[in-house]
């Protein structure tokens, strides 16, 4: 063995003895990535344990006290946060508290709500946009005949065509997920143009 | 996993915010689970591969599940400047594949009849090799001593490696991985890796192990590093 390959052996000999058992990793240490590392599994498999995961972290379901969770730990009061999203504070407040139906919600302006509170892209918040837009934007299967009822006060027009339909149409589940679809998909796209490069 | 998003992150993690780990499990879930498949691959393989595919698989899910466990509770702990997060999550995992897996190995290992109970040394694998105790002639003062001579060991290549230059601190430690993962041409492989020749990985190395000893040496005289293994 030369002088130089010695040398190395010594120093790769201490970096075994120092690191193999060790708890944390050694400096400046990169485990290489998954594009290097392939699996040789199907990447749907991997993503399903990605989300069985991330459901059991989540505590919270609703998708307002998960934002008021955040915006809360960040620091930021809602004006603060209303003011860098452009939204009004009122109705980000409304949000917050599970008032405001997604479908009185511009997907873009719930992107700008997410890229202030730092979210880059859809993923984590996805289960829970999912089953909200689900409700809030539900289609009803056709209905011969008129229905007749009169506005309430305090009482949305959403809010009001729900109650109307309920018993006398049933929901369209094909139609109501593709609109779920489509507005996810569109927050998503807002949310790539806003951090470009970051979102995937 | 050269990715750093969790930096706009960091202290909302730190603060067990449910949102910030959900991001984070969505951005490193799939690069963490392809490493910890891989040890489990490795140490599987050592053992004569006793446990079949599925097996392994699940193995790998269930070692990616607690590493995001305990990185989550031990979040306060990591220190950014030392490296990335991911590697940080994976290496949690690492350290407890062993612990998690042994037992499992083993018994399986036994039941196909194979012989010994200890570890197999890998191809390279110096530590098993040189090691001056073997693990059943370890008294508990010797295991003490050890571990000291251990943490010392880390607590000076630590202050070493932070006073070098960090793409010669990760270019020595990929070679030292991948050796530990059994590839006879680590210096060979790093190189491809990295798109250097051969020739500039080991002059690279050279300058690199030429600055260790030189801060070694300010650092804690001319005192072999061999003193301390």
């Amino acid at each position: 063995m030369t002088e130089d390959e010695e040398s190395m052996e010594s120093l790769l000999r201490a970096l075994d003895a120092a690191y193999r058992d060790s708890l944390e990793p050694p400096p400046h240490y990169r485990e290489p990535g998954a594009s290097e590392r392939p699996t040789g599994l199907d990447s749907a498999q991997i993503e399903k344990w990605r989300n069985e995961l991330q459901a059991q972290t989540r505590r919270t379901q609703a998708l307002g006290r998960v934002l008021c969770n955040r915006r809360r730990a960040m620091g930021m009061d809602i004006d603060d946060l209303a003011a860098e999203a452009h939204w009004a504070a009122s109705r980000l407040e409304k949000l917050e508290e599970g008032e405001l139906g997604l479908n009185d919600v511009d997907p873009e302006l719930l992107a700008h709500l997410l890229a202030s509170l730092k979210v880059t892209s859809i993923g984590p918040l996805e289960p829970t946009i999912r089953d909200l837009a689900r409700k809030n934007l539900a289609v009803y299967e056709k209905h011969k005949g008129q229905i007749y009822g009169r506005s309430r006060k305090g009482v949305t027009a959403r809010q009001r065509h729900e109650d109307l339909m309920r018993g006398v149409a049933g929901i369209d589940e094909e139609a109501t997920a593709r609109a779920a679809d489509r507005y996810l998909k569109a927050v998503q796209r807002e949310l790539e143009s806003l951090w470009p490069n970051r979102s995937s | 996993m050269g990715d750093d998003r969790w930096r706009e992150i960091l202290q909302l993690l730190r603060a067990k915010e449910e949102l910030a780990w959900n991001q984070v499990i969505d951005w490193y879930f799939g690069d963490v689970f392809a490493g910890l498949l891989n040890q489990v691959r490795r140490l599987n393989s050592r053992h004569g591969g006793p446990l079949p595919e599925p097996d392994v698989i699940e193995a790998g899910r269930e070692l990616t599940f607690e590493a995001f466990r305990v990185a989550m509770e031990e979040i306060d702990a990591f220190e950014p400047e030392r490296g990335d997060l991911q590697t940080w999550i994976y290496w949690k995992g690492m350290a407890r594949s062993k612990g998690l897996l042994g037992d499992r190995l083993r018994q399986e290992r036994d039941r196909m009849g194979q012989e010994s109970l200890d570890l197999e040394p890998e191809p390279g694998d110096l530590a098993t090799r040189r090691r001056p105790i073997a693990v059943d002639q370890a008294t508990p003062e010797t295991t003490l001593v050890s571990k000291f001579d251990r943490i010392e060991l880390r607590r000076r290549l630590d202050t070493v490696f932070g006073r070098m230059r960090p793409n010669q601190v990760s270019t020595i430690i990929e070679v030292w991985r991948l050796r530990e993962e059994g590839i006879h041409n680590p210096v060979e492989v790093a190189a491809r890796q990295n798109g250097r020749s051969v020739e500039a990985m080991e002059s690279f190395l050279r300058r690199a192990r030429q600055d260790f000893r030189r801060i070694w040496i300010q650092e804690y005289g001319e005192a072999p590093l061999s003193e301390l293994l």
